[in-house]
């Protein structure tokens, strides 16, 4: 066992001995129309976790996996699940859940892409759509369901989500599906599980009192694990930029829009109010950007994303329902316009830039009380945060 | 030095200087409002005067003829004006005129003035008659001439009025008012209502539009396009979704190896079969691709190690060599022409991973084509087969003394015993010319693989390089020469071949100009009779100066006597001539003669009335002189018979 016991009775979690590294996808022994799929989207070699978590979880061990922000580990899970897959019989053999709508629609799209090759059936199944139509879908047979905790459970309560051929579950942004908030819908959802189902969780920041509760849904995890000071990416460069009064952070905001829209770029406000004030803020003084929030309908958040990620928008204002796990390669740079209130979202707000050994840069506006919190953050993930310089530009 | 004043300088007489500066510059702006008022600018005027005022020589003279031209042209111009205004008054005159003038005065002019009165009168009553629509007027091409004139027409009283040009779905440029625009773009509708939809389909999805759009605008277009497709997802309801179906034009760089199938179902089916298609070729291709190259490694293999074998041999060590890999280079033989195919394949099948659908589909009908083409177009109803069992039957029946001369291989002297007296019993009463004369078929087949021999094999024989190849290439042509044998005649034939190829070993040099000789001299003449003759010339050399020999002999069974009564040659000659005969009408690369000495040979060869005397060098290893004289003969014959 990877436990090591410290002095004063706490238990420090380590990655567990004996991961084999697998160099090649070729040498994951992946079937033919799978690895077509996985080179066929972009993959050419497996990054660090998916050398790693993929072969335990083909193994069908339990699995902690963390990695950094933007490394692949979507498309870790995806591949296992897509691997362990019975295409012959067309019935849900894998959950996977997500905090996010957007998160769980992105992952079904990664598979359909992994996917593409070996006519996989994969359902996003998550709120504000179409029951009926979630109904229908599942009631055709899907192999793998994506979706986010609240629907998943509503489908299989109704039966129309049958669970009996479940072997996998997999919780994406685990830290964030059991905490707090979400810990009792992941419950209910697991109870209706065959029991000793597989259970895989993956996340960038896994605190270590989500490890600890591990052991009441899971046997004998494999774990692999980031140490904090590094994960952050080298690849994302962290900057701040001082402001001594609210209202500054607005002047700044437009001094950047030239910056902001060179490529793509992502705004993260506190709350929803805030984001729907920037908006308007910014629209008023003849900026252009789009904004989205949990508030919103769910056709219209759809609308944004499609916006966002096709490249008709440029500027995207949000709360943290944007910060885990969207993946949009286009966006270098992320701005903290107000700074996150944990330091995991940190972690997850930054990481929407940069991704997959992309260059990033996210720039934190600081009023100067925050300077600690910053600091704070900079001294927990042993990172570097400094003063924005002049030539931002080049770096993005 | 400078530092050395600064430090001298007091602050007093800083003040000093600069004070003194102020009052100068005081001054200066004070001088200066002076002058701008008084106007003192009589000084700097005469300097100015004596730069640029100053005149060229004779520019007066010439400014005055200028001015002097101009007046002619000025009034050249005015009297051109005034003839071409009276005429335009005499022209009103004659139009305005309403009677139709007569046919004196019409003959005087260029202008059909009658015509034209007829033709206003006819129009003046055809106005009056009916309405004049303003706005169909430009419809049609006729009235458009008439409007033509643009200063005619009086400027439009309201924008609708506009005159505004449009291109009809037939490709014409109109002209109509804009009130009119739309009714006429209505009929033009109804006039081709599917190319009208084409033609709105080709905007909207048109990529060059959107650089033109505001981005609102483009964003309401793409929310359109996505609701569609949603539209279009639920419409398909319970089938399969793929990833094309959700990605909603997200930017994402993909693979290399990404294929962007269709939305549709079946398309995508159909795409997906194609590809599986490409794949199991190119698979299978691979396979096939890797199992001749293992072959080709063997072969080789197995010719080092003949040539090692080879070398002992030279050393003195007396063995037979290796039969062994006939099969393998049979098959490698084989395997090179399907490796030709392949290649021909290749590149259309890699090219075939296109987007572009329509074209995949067309290359797959060319690859598919091309692999029903491996056959030859001249071997397309061949049987080989056939010929092998006839080629091994023959020999069965042949007498053995017709066989190759085991004499060639020193090896075999015990061999050629035995065999010499099965074939005295055979050869009794029967002659191979006349056995050829009742196969016909063999004749036939003999020419048939003339040509396949030629063809794989480079027909140019004149190319000195050929024959000053070492080892490498006789054994390549022994190789594939003993595929092309597959019976029990193998062993001889390859002996024969060894021994050749341990000729070519020496260094080899033919003389070019007595080859040349010798191919304008042989070529024509030797072709016909050995295509006319029972000669297998496809078989290696040695069989072929075998056969030569079975034919010399048998000539002399039959008793017929040969014209030309040759001079007694060296061995040398013949075998040269022989061998030389057999290169010519195999087209193929001259097997190399033997040499114990690494001079170089010379050698030239008569033919008809043209009989030269041979100039070679002797040899030490010489024929007999009966079997030269026999195949002496046997040429002569030869010639005798293409003549």
């Amino acid at each position: 066992m990877a436990r090591k016991v410290l002095t004063n009775d706490a238990v420090e979690f380590e990655t567990s001995e004996g991961v084999e590294v697998i160099p090649t996808f070729d040498s994951l022994g992946l079937r033919d129309d799978l690895i077509r799929g996985v080179y066929a989207y972009g993959f050419e070699k497996p990054s660090a976790i998916q050398q790693r978590a993929i072969k335990p979880v083909l193994k069908g061990r339990d699995v902690i996996a963390q990695a950094q922000s933007g490394t692949g580990k979507t498309a870790t899970f995806s591949m296992s699940v897509l691997q362990c897959l019975d295409i012959q019989m067309r019935e849900t053999q894998a959950l996977i859940l997500s905090p996010t709508r957007e998160l769980a629609v992105q992952i079904q799209k990664v598979i359909l892409a992994l996917g593409d090759y070996m006519s996989v059936q994969c359902h996003a199944c998550i709120g504000g759509t179409n029951i009926g139509e979630d109904i229908r879908k599942l009631d055709y047979g899907q192999h793998i369901v994506s979706g986010t905790p609240g629907r998943v459970f509503d489908m299989i309560r109704r039966r129309h989500l049958r669970t009996r051929s479940i072997k996998m579950l997999i919780l994406d942004e685990a830290d964030e599906m059991l905490n707090k908030g979400f810990k009792e819908q992941i419950y209910d959802v697991y109870r209706y599980l065959p029991p000793a189902t597989q259970v895989c969780l993956f996340s960038a920041t896994l605190p270590h009192d989500v490890l600890e509760m591990t052991h009441k849904f899971m046997t004998d995890p494999v774990r692999i694990l980031v140490k904090r000071d590094e994960l952050t990416l080298e690849g994302i460069k962290q900057f701040f930029v001082a402001v001594e009064r609210e209202e500054w952070k607005f002047d700044t905001l437009c001094d950047l829009y030239d910056t902001l829209t060179i490529s793509q770029a992502v705004i993260f406000c506190n709350t929803k109010r805030k984001v729907d004030w920037l908006t308007q803020k910014m629209r008023e003084a003849n900026f252009t950007v789009s904004s989205m929030h949990g508030d919103m309908r769910q056709k219209e958040r759809d609308e944004i994303m499609k916006e966002f990620r096709s490249g008709t928008s440029r500027v995207l204002i949000t709360t943290d329902v944007w910060a885990r796990g969207i993946d949009v390669q286009q966006v270098s740079l992320v701005i903290n316009y107000d700074l996150p209130n944990n330091r995991e979202l940190y972690i997850h707000r930054i990481g929407r830039s940069g991704r997959y050994g992309r260059k990033g840069v996210a720039i934190n506006f600081v009023k100067s009380d925050d300077i600690r919190i910053l600091r704070d953050i900079e001294q927990y993930y042993s990172t570097q945060v400094d003063e924005m310089p002049m030539n931002i530009t080049d770096l993005i | 030095m400078d530092k050395k004043k600064r430090i001298e300088v007091n602050s007093s007489s800083l003040v000093g200087l600069k004070a003194e500066l102020i009052r100068k510059q005081e001054e200066f702006k004070r001088e200066k409002l002076d002058k701008s008022s008084k106007g003192s600018r009589e000084r700097p005027v005469p300097k100015k005067t004596s730069i640029w005022n100053k005149k060229n020589a004779g520019i007066n003279s010439r400014n005055q003829k200028d001015a002097e031209e101009l007046e002619k042209e000025r009034n050249e111009i005015e009297k051109s004006r005034s003839m071409l205004e009276a005429k335009a008054k005499l022209y009103e005159q004659m139009t305005a005129g309403s009677s139709i003038p007569d046919e004196q005065t019409n003959s005087l002019f260029l202008v059909d003035f009658e015509k034209k009165q007829l033709d206003k009168l006819r129009e003046s009553k055809k106005d009056a008659g009916g309405r004049k629509p303003a706005g169909q007027a430009g419809n049609s091409d006729e009235e458009e001439d008439v409007l033509a004139p643009d200063s005619e027409i009086a400027p439009p009283s309201n924008p609708e009025e506009e005159w505004v040009d449009y291109t009809d779905t037939l490709g014409r440029s109109r002209r109509c008012m804009k009130k009119d625009l739309p009714d006429l773009m209505k009929m033009d509708k109804n006039l081709h209502p599917e190319k009208f939809r084409e033609e709105s389909l080709k905007t909207d999805e048109d990529g060059t539009t959107p650089e033109l759009m505001s981005s609102d605008m483009q964003r309401e277009r793409m929310r359109k396009k996505w609701e569609q497709e949603e539209q279009e997802l639920l419409e398909r309801g319970q089938t399969s979704i793929h990833y094309q179906n959700v990605r909603f034009d997200e930017v994402r760089t993909h693979g290399v190896g990404y294929f962007d199938f269709a939305k549709d179902q079946e398309t995508r089916d159909q795409q997906m079969n194609t590809l599986k298609f490409l794949r199991d070729e190119t698979i299978d291709k691979r396979a096939k691709r890797e199992e001749l190259k293992a072959k080709r490694k063997a072969a080789m293999e197995a010719r080092l190690e003949k040539v090692r074998q080879r070398k002992k041999m030279k050393a003195g060590l007396v063995e037979e060599p290796g039969l062994k890999e006939d099969g393998s280079s049979e098959k490698e033989m084989g395997e090179a022409e399907k490796m030709k195919n392949i290649e021909e394949e290749k590149p259309k099948v890699e090219e075939a991973v296109d987007p572009n659908w329509q074209r995949t589909l067309r290359l797959i009908e060319a690859a598919k084509k091309e692999s029903q083409k491996a056959t030859r177009e001249w071997d397309v109803g061949k049987e080989p087969k056939a010929w092998a069992d006839q080629r091994a039957k023959m020999r069965d029946e042949r007498p053995a003394e017709f066989a190759p001369p085991t004499d060639y291989t020193p090896n075999s002297a015990r061999k050629r015993g035995k065999i010499f007296n099965q074939s005295q019993k055979l050869s009794e009463g029967d002659s191979v010319p006349g056995k050829s004369e009742n196969h016909p078929s063999w004749r036939h087949s003999n020419t048939r693989e003339q040509l396949h021999g030629s063809k794989w094999e480079e027909p140019n024989f004149n190319n000195q390089r050929n024959y000053e190849l070492g080892h490498d290439m006789a054994t390549e042509r022994f190789l594939s020469r003993q595929e092309r044998s597959e019976d029990g005649r193998e062993r001889d034939c390859s002996e024969q071949d060894v021994k050749t190829n341990s000729w070519s070993g020496e260094s080899v040099k033919l003389d070019q100009h007595s080859l040349d000789v010798k191919d304008k001299e042989l070529n024509r003449p030797l072709l016909q009779s050995s295509n006319s003759n029972v000669e297998d010339n496809s078989l290696g050399n040695g069989v072929g100066t075998s056969k030569l020999k079975e034919v010399s002999e048998s000539v002399t069974d039959r008793g017929q006597s040969l014209p030309g009564g040759h001079e007694a040659q060296s061995s040398n000659q013949l075998t040269v001539d022989a061998e030389t005969k057999e290169a010519v009408s195999g087209h193929r690369p001259a097997p190399l003669i033997r040499t114990e000495n690494s001079k170089p040979i010379k050698f030239s060869i008569g033919i008809g009335n043209k009989r030269n005397d041979k100039v070679l060098p002797s040899s030490s290893n010489a024929l007999e002189t009966d079997e030269a004289e026999e195949i002496k003969r046997t040429l002569s014959f030869f010639r005798n018979q293409a003549s």
